[in-house]
């Protein structure tokens, strides 16, 4: 079972600590610093799962999930901000609207994010149980 | 002509008012995403590092400080967010007498024996309100009241009224019933300088440490997403009055004693 998960986030703090904490609970990981690298790392490594962040410099997270949508229909994203809303849009609301199978607002309890992986992931869970 | 030009200057006051508002959102609702970003590995990989740790690891402790700072900052970014209008209201039928009753008994405990509670509910209509959010409001404004009484004598008054008029200044529309929850303490006041920033986010006059000015600035934000709008009135030694005006959903007023079942039927 493909267990690889694409991290893609601007703040250096948050890839570090999704890195140890999914890296500790046995899946393999790779970071992005925004939605432009994110998409070629996304292309080449074809992950099962995508955790995006959704205001980021370069290319930013909405545009980011709709092109992974559109390239892989059935590539799981969990969408991460900390913004809250822009203006009158609730950022995480728009992310799940556009395609994000689930949103995780910032700063999250570690239990909750895995929550949401494994949710995202039930072939692994059911593998690994 | 006059008084045309008086509800003028009015609005104009209350424009510049809304857009230094806005403006002071925008900024705090950038630092709070920015916050919330920083906030991810102290107390994430607090909680990967105890995790994994014996339970009689003697740096247990320190890590539960670090977390529990991490937890400090993280509501204190909750309320920059809510301030900046970037928290969604969970709107519901509140029947307001019942509510402010449930809220005020909560609320009581934090107010000191020296200060007398009044409360004076008139039948009003429906609101639709996060009830959460509004008890938020309300603690704000009783706990600035008793802070403006201090050790002194004093009283603080709670009521509910129904308004044919609603806030001043209100933009043109279709015409709505409002409801009035005024908190009016008999405290120090506040001069024309501080009544003008009262609502300005990390705006306080309380000494460095004892307040983060975030208190009336989060009634400000709770309110106006909810389509109301807060009046303050006051002057040093004769205490401060605050309406908060919410729109009613119907123009029909819920009697008091229809509380109870009106409250059921929303469950």
């Amino acid at each position: 079972v493909n267990s690889h998960i694409l991290v893609i986030d601007d703040d250096a703090g948050v890839r570090l600590t999704l890195q140890h904490v999914l890296t500790a609970a046995k899946f393999q990981v790779t970071c992005a610093a925004n939605g432009a690298e994110g998409m070629l790392l996304f292309l080449d490594l074809q992950p099962q799962l995508v955790i995006c962040d959704l205001i980021m410099p370069e290319q930013e997270g909405i545009e980011t999930i709709l092109q992974i949508k559109r390239e892989s229909p059935q590539t799981k994203v969990i969408a991460i901000s900390g913004g809250g809303r822009i203006g009158s849009t609730n950022m995480l609301e728009l992310a799940q609207r556009v395609g994000a199978d689930f949103a995780v607002s910032k700063p999250f309890s570690i239990p909750d994010l895995l929550l949401a992986v494994r949710a995202a992931m039930p072939e692994l869970t059911k593998t690994a149980s | 002509m006059r008084a045309a030009d008086r509800q003028r200057e009015e609005l104009q006051r209350q424009l510049l008012h809304a857009q230094r508002l806005d403006a002071l959102g925008t900024l705090a609702g950038g630092i709070a995403h920015d916050l919330n970003n920083i906030l991810v590995p102290v107390l994430g990989l607090t909680e990967y590092l105890q995790a994994g740790m014996a339970q009689d690891d003697p740096n247990r402790g320190i890590l539960d400080v670090i977390r529990s700072a991490g937890e400090r900052a993280r509501n204190l970014v909750g309320q920059i967010l809510t301030f900046s209008r970037r928290e969604h209201p969970d709107r519901r039928d509140l029947c307001l007498a019942m509510f402010l009753q449930e809220t005020m008994s909560l609320i009581r405990a934090s107010v000191p024996a020296t200060i007398k509670i009044e409360e004076r509910f008139e039948p009003v209509p429906l609101i639709s309100a996060d009830p959460g959010q509004l008890q938020q409001v309300l603690l704000n404004l009783v706990l600035n009241s008793v802070q403006a009484i201090g050790a002194n004598k004093g009283s603080i008054t709670l009521s509910a009224s129904y308004s044919h008029d609603g806030p001043l200044g209100r933009p043109g529309g279709p015409p709505q019933s409002w409801v009035c929850i005024s908190v009016r303490d008999s405290g120090c006041g506040m001069n024309d300088a501080t009544l003008k920033r009262m609502f300005e986010p990390f705006f306080t006059t309380k000494p460095a440490g004892q307040g983060t000015g975030l208190g009336l600035s989060v009634v400000h934000g709770i309110v106006t997403a909810h389509g109301g709008a807060v009046q303050v009135t006051s002057s040093i030694g004769n205490g401060t009055c605050v309406d908060v005006f919410l729109p009613a959903t119907s123009s029909t007023n819920q009697p008091l004693p229809a509380c109870d079942r009106a409250s059921e039927a929303a469950e």
